[in-house]
């Protein structure tokens, strides 16, 4: 409940996204249902979604978030009629907010918005702006991101302000006390926490592209914390906590719908591997059962569970607390923290060298070339997924990591009918929907090793041809359009993180198909590991030296659908 | 779709291959440490570039060779069978 917000978002608009679409991807937007219920759902404002059975269910997690939501939603209501449906917030650097100078439409704003404010202020909301004049001091250590409230949409609103952008345009110095490569959710969350948690606010985050460019805005945005080995499901577990209070933590409505996830066996050995997940995941207190095909048809009746299939559905592994984020808004959010706390976010800056000093591969971290100059700095985190090995081979470090990209698709969006998320190991898919009613398809990762980024034809018809073994009723659904992410597997299905063996350099990769829903606890774990020079417990089976010493933590058989 | 040019059966569709990945020498078993073996066995090069790298044409001639292959484009050159010389096989492309 403290949570409030006394300014509204400044948003910029990628011209690469002209439509209400979501990104390379899945902002969870609005119900198709019905034009009013979209934007109570646009806002993330309604913490009940309605499903096609008639049931609510919580998407925004605590009752409460819905209640802070009140300022996002009137600005997201107000950037929506002057984007005309265009997406708000982020996007890339140069863009100017659009709409603007659109008098005719700012009246029916004020209408608008004045009629929102009356319906849902509320006294605490109105005080809020006071709390966060109380807290407002100097930049640096342990300063709050400014609140967004009602109160501030009301005047700005009334006083045709536009909003301000959401992080700065922070000049480019030549010295920092840590530079992160890589502006995703990884890096910005290790940024933030460095910040928050540890007071290191010298920080700069360098991007080739814009902040979320990589797989933070192509993943399918679903979380969970179902792994089968111990470490894995603890440090999955610890990510989802996160998740939860992520909202209210960087005051900006990730859309967290915890919505149950499904992971379909369709083999005696694939249900085997559930029942030992199941166990592995209640003995560590994480809700997760077993279930049969009679309630899989109850929780998703769009499911084929019939048994004359060619890949019959045998049983699945049900998580109820597992479901999708829209991932954008994580990425927004930890960039707007650690820039309130005084963090550089560079974006359009590419890595050139790594400089160092002493013997290469074992020597110490002294500064960073980037396309707009050198940065002297003793720590470089290394954060770029798929090209993780390009930076790495700067400071010859070689990482046991091979790039491959991993396609996902959205179909047009429809009313809304699944109510999960549904995965299938054997048939290589996984599929959830968004509140805006898209389909989102994932699959497994491409066989042949590749840092292009381009489509293809054979992975839409093996999808198209395995969701429909699972669905048959979506034949009819048209396809929007796919796109790949790049993906840094490791051969043990688990993370690189912490440090190697040159000093000051510091990796958080190897993060294959499972690195947004880590993206929390990694930052958090990354941040200690730096701030205090000591890898935490947490991710120490995780470090680069388990593959030459032999320790490696095998979690294929819950982390890829490709196996 | 990528065409691979094996050198016995010409060019297919990467789908009728295995792919091996990156192409290393392997480090004498009976003579190597531990750690030279797992480093061979695990860590990679994965360059965002021209890579040599290990096909097996398991739907034709059942042959494994190596290939140059540039991980960005896509572009393939100078497959090899074992034991014979760049150059000295048919089916490549560049």
């Amino acid at each position: 409940m403290q949570e409030r917000r006394d300014e509204l978002i400044g948003g910029r608009v990628d011209e690469t996204e002209p439509e209400s679409t979501p990104s390379a991807d899945t902002k969870l937007l609005g119900s198709p249902q019905h034009a009013t219920r979209r934007h109570e759902e646009l806002a993330g404002m309604g913490e009940k979604r309605l499903t096609v059975d008639g049931q609510c269910h919580s998407t925004s997690g605590p009752l409460e978030q819905g209640e802070t939501e009140v300022g996002l939603e009137l600005a997201d209501l107000l950037a929506q009629r002057r984007l005309g449906d265009v997406e708000l917030l982020g996007g890339s650097p140069e863009m100017e907010l659009v709409g603007n100078g659109d008098k005719g439409i700012e009246a029916a704003q004020r209408c608008q918005l004045i009629h929102y404010v009356t319906l849902s202020i509320s006294l605490d909301l109105l005080l809020n702006p006071y709390r966060s004049m109380r807290q407002t001091g100097e930049m640096g250590k342990h300063k709050p991101p400014a609140r967004y409230s009602a109160f501030g949409l009301l005047w700005k609103g009334l006083r045709k302000q536009s909003w301000p952008r959401i992080w700065r345009e922070p000049e480019f110095k030549s010295s920092y006390d840590v530079v992160i490569i890589g502006g995703g959710v990884h890096g910005l969350a290790t940024a933030y926490y460095l910040a928050a948690n540890h007071g290191i606010t010298d920080i700069a985050v360098v991007d080739r592209a814009y902040l979320g460019s990589g797989g933070s805005g192509r993943n399918t945005a679903i979380v969970r914390s179902n792994y089968l080995t111990p470490e894995g499901v603890a440090f999955y577990d610890r990510s989802l906590e996160l998740y939860n209070s992520m909202s209210n933590d960087l005051n900006l409505n990730v859309m967290f719908s915890e919505r149950g996830h499904l992971t379909l066996a369709h083999t005696d050995s694939a249900l085997r591997t559930m029942h030992w997940r199941a166990e592995v995941n209640k003995l560590q207190g994480i809700d997760s059962s077993v279930i049969d095909p009679a309630e899989i048809k109850k929780l998703t009746p769009s499911l084929d569970v019939s048994t004359h299939t060619r890949y019959p559905i045998m049983g699945a592994l049900y998580h109820p607390p597992g479901g999708t984020i829209r991932h954008d808004a994580v990425v927004w959010g930890y960039a707007r923290g650690a820039d309130a706390y005084g963090v550089d976010l560079f974006q359009q800056t590419e890595v050139l060298d790594i400089l160092t000093e002493g013997d290469h591969g074992s020597g110490k971290v002294t500064g960073v070339r980037t396309s707009r100059g050198d940065i002297s700095t003793p720590v470089v985190v290394n954060c770029t997924a798929g090209w993780a090995s390009t930076i790495s081979s700067m400071v010859d470090v070689r990482l046991p990591i091979t790039t491959h990209p991993l396609q996902a698709a959205v179909t047009e969006p429809v009313k809304t009918f699944l109510p999960t998320v549904v995965v299938s190991g054997s048939l290589h898919v996984y599929v959830s929907q968004t509140d805006r009613g898209e389909l989102v398809f994932g699959a497994s990762v491409d066989p042949v090793a590749t840092y292009n980024m381009g489509g293809t034809l054979e992975f839409t018809e093996e999808l198209a041809g395995h969701v429909l073994e699972l669905m048959p009723g979506i034949s009819k659904m048209r396809l929007l359009r796919q796109w790949a992410g790049l993906c840094d597997m490791t051969p043990d299905y688990s993370p690189v993180m912490g440090p190697t063996p040159v000093d000051g350099f510091y990796v958080d990769v190897g993060w294959g198909t499972y690195g947004f829903k880590a993206g929390p606890v990694s930052g958090e774990q990354m941040a200690a590991c730096v701030a205090n020079g000591a890898t935490p417990d947490l991710i120490k089976p995780f470090e680069l030296s388990r593959f030459t010493e032999g320790n490696l933590v095998g979690e294929k058989g819950a982390a890829a659908v490709g196996h | 779709m990528l065409l691979v040019p094996c050198p016995n059966c010409g060019p297919r569709n990467a789908a009728d291959l295995s792919y091996n990945g990156e192409s290393h020498a392997r480090p004498d078993p009976t003579t190597c440490t531990p750690e030279d073996w797992r480093t061979y066995l695990y860590l990679r090069d994965n360059p965002s570039g021209w890579l040599r790298e290990s096909w097996y044409c398991s739907s034709g001639c059942r042959k494994h060779f190596t290939i140059e292959r540039h991980t960005l484009t896509g572009e393939l050159r100078t497959p090899i069978l074992p034991g014979s010389k760049p150059g000295a096989t048919k089916g490549e492309t560049k």
